[in-house]
């Protein structure tokens, strides 16, 4: 759906995005991540033909952007941070100008249904400069829904909801990628990404530094798993037999807590409870903790870029 | 052309014409052009009325009385000539805020989040500009019908010649308001901009004339040098300034001079594809982002 070849984009005195491969599939939802500058925002403009890439290439839906330009574009539905609006024109009014820019048929029909959807058809005769930001956004997102666009490029589209905006935009997402909508989506709402996204791509400094599905990318924070048991009678024989385990790679231990990075492949909590009882001690308590997406972002993001582009990029 | 790049042209025009409609300031440029005609018109009738002249326009007198004459034999001509300079000037700020208040709001990014790219965006808005002229153009020329009828000052070949002119001026205006707007970001930067070319526009010809006439007997070498300085400045105005081609092709109207109006609008026309492609250059380089 979109494939960039050495994407590199140059200011006058820095490099945003720097030989960026890039891979988008088909009907999936990919999460675009990275920190303040990571270049994500740069990679969007370029992926949208709004910045000229200093090098490299684009594909979108298997064509060169630049030679596809409106072709591609008629396909692509964009939501961004930004809500800039004719603040003169009311929501339906701005949805009927760029459903005559996308040339959509039956297009009041489509407008009422979309209003309807983001629940704001009773309000569609409103100007939208008195709309407040989670209206705002909710119209955006009918924007970019109205010419049934085959590709959804969202750029932060929850920055500054409340919860339920925030959920009204997660469930919209996830009932247009049923429908077989590709979406790129960029936020700094992990939870949300964790949460809506098949695979994740991380950006830092402008390079692409850890890309894949969700779990494989924490694996490759995170080889181990970590568990932490709670023991009554934690003796020396229980640590040195768990120590002499062929998964146990660490052990740590914390008053009567042992904390113990296992193989991630296997799930060793029986065999763990087993060895604790057999030397007399009694498990109160066992919590398998994995890596958290934000975990997982903040490692990959803060590590060396160069060990990261070794061992992270899939 | 590209169908999908019409499509947008239109729908942006469209958009862009029905929000300058809904504006007062197309019609607050219509009122100054009719005060200003009305004004002029109301000193030629107490004119007559004082002096007993009466007025016989025809086309075929132009060439013969302009030369004895103070003024054109078409009593509509000037008037209307400074409400087309009153309208061009308003679709000159106009042009010039085009994109800049665009790129200034934001809006400009969004509107290219669709299938809208820097030729499509300026021609819509060279077109919004062209349209909104022709609607001020409507009104001064039902305006000088009724003022005909009411005073008796016929409406000849050169009323019709004036405003294919104007047609063509607007075009100048609108792409040299263009031209200011891309190269800027903020809509009081092209305010800014467009006082500073126009005061320049319209002072340098009258400095010039001011210059020119001074007497060279005293300080003989500081006027001779403010003499070239002002020849060479007036010279860039007369082909940079979208008022001296409004200029040109009046005096081509008054004088009867079919080839030379035509050549005004040659000329105009050339300044207005040169200015628009300029403004499509800047634009691409300036981009859409605030």
């Amino acid at each position: 759906m979109i494939k960039t070849h050495n994407l590199t984009k140059e200011f006058t005195t820095t490099v945003a995005v720097k030989d960026l491969e890039l891979n988008v599939d088909n009907g999936e939802i990919y999460g675009f991540l990275g920190p303040n500058g990571a270049g994500k925002t740069t990679t969007i403009m370029m992926l949208l033909g709004l910045e000229k890439p200093t090098a490299g290439s684009i594909e979108v839906f298997g064509k060169p952007l630049d030679k596809n330009y409106f072709e591609i574009k008629r396909k692509v539905g964009v939501v961004s941070e930004n809500q800039y609006f004719y603040g003169e024109m009311t929501a339906w009014e701005y949805l009927n100008f760029f459903g005559r820019l996308y040339e959509v048929d039956e297009r009041e029909k489509k407008i009422k249904a979309l209003l309807e959807r983001v629940k704001l058809y009773h309000r569609r005769n409103e100007m939208l400069l008195g709309y407040s930001h989670g209206m705002k956004q909710k119209i955006a997102i009918a924007r970019a829904l109205l010419h049934d666009p085959d590709l959804l490029i969202l750029d932060e589209p929850q920055n500054g909801l409340d919860p339920y905006g925030i959920r009204d935009i997660r469930d919209i997402i996830g009932e247009e990628n049923a429908k077989g909508r590709t979406v790129l989506i960029s936020s700094h709402i992990l939870s949300e990404i964790e949460q809506l996204c098949t695979r994740v791509g991380i950006l830092s400094k402008g390079r692409l530094v850890a890309e894949g599905p969700l779990d494989i990318v924490k694996t490759k924070v995170q080889p181990d798993t970590t568990l932490i048991v709670e023991i009554e009678n934690l003796t020396d024989a229980i640590k040195d037999k768990l120590a002499s385990e062929p998964y146990v790679k660490k052990m740590q231990v914390e008053e009567n807590k042992l904390i113990l990075s296992v193989d991630r492949e296997g799930d060793y909590r029986a065999q763990v409870a087993r060895i604790i009882n057999e030397n007399s001690g009694l498990v109160v308590g066992m919590q398998t903790k994995t890596y958290s997406l934000e975990e997982a972002f903040i490692k990959i993001t803060e590590s060396s870029l160069e060990s990261l582009i070794k061992e992270g990029t899939a | 052309m590209n169908r999908f790049r019409a499509v947008a042209i239109r729908a942006i025009a469209g958009r862009e014409l029905r929000s300058t409609l809904f504006n007062m300031g197309i019609y607050v440029a219509i009122a100054l052009g009719l005060i200003v005609a009305s004004f002029m018109i109301y000193t030629y009738v107490t004119g007559i009325m004082e002096y007993g002249m009466a007025v016989m326009p025809s086309s075929k007198t132009e060439t013969r009385y302009y030369s004895e004459l103070p003024q054109s034999p078409e009593p509509m001509l000037v008037p209307l000539q400074w409400t087309v300079y009153i309208g061009a000037i308003y679709i000159t700020l106009s042009a010039s805020l085009s994109i800049s208040r665009e790129r200034d709001q934001g809006t400009l990014e969004v509107l290219f989040y669709g299938p809208v790219d820097s030729l499509s965006f300026v021609i819509a808005k060279f077109v919004e500009q062209l349209l909104s002229f022709g609607v001020v153009l409507l009104f001064y020329i039902a305006y000088f019908v009724v003022m005909s009828a009411i005073s008796k000052f016929a409406l000849g070949v050169g009323f019709l010649k004036m405003i294919i002119l104007s047609l063509f001026l607007a075009g100048c205006m609108a792409s040299f308001g263009m031209f200011l707007s891309s190269m800027t970001r903020k809509v009081k930067t092209s305010v800014i901009l467009f006082l500073v070319f126009v005061i320049t526009f319209l002072a340098v010809p009258m400095i010039h004339q001011f210059v020119m006439v001074q007497y060279t007997s005293t300080m003989k070498g500081a006027v001779s040098v403010a003499r070239h300085v002002t020849s060479t400045l007036n010279f860039l105005v007369s082909w940079i300034s979208p008022f001296a081609y409004l200029g040109r092709g009046t005096t081509a109207i008054i004088l009867g001079s079919t080839s030379e109006l035509i050549k005004s609008l040659f000329f105009s026309l050339i300044y207005t594809v040169v200015f628009l492609t300029a403004s499509i250059v800047i634009f691409n380089r300036k981009g859409v982002r605030r």
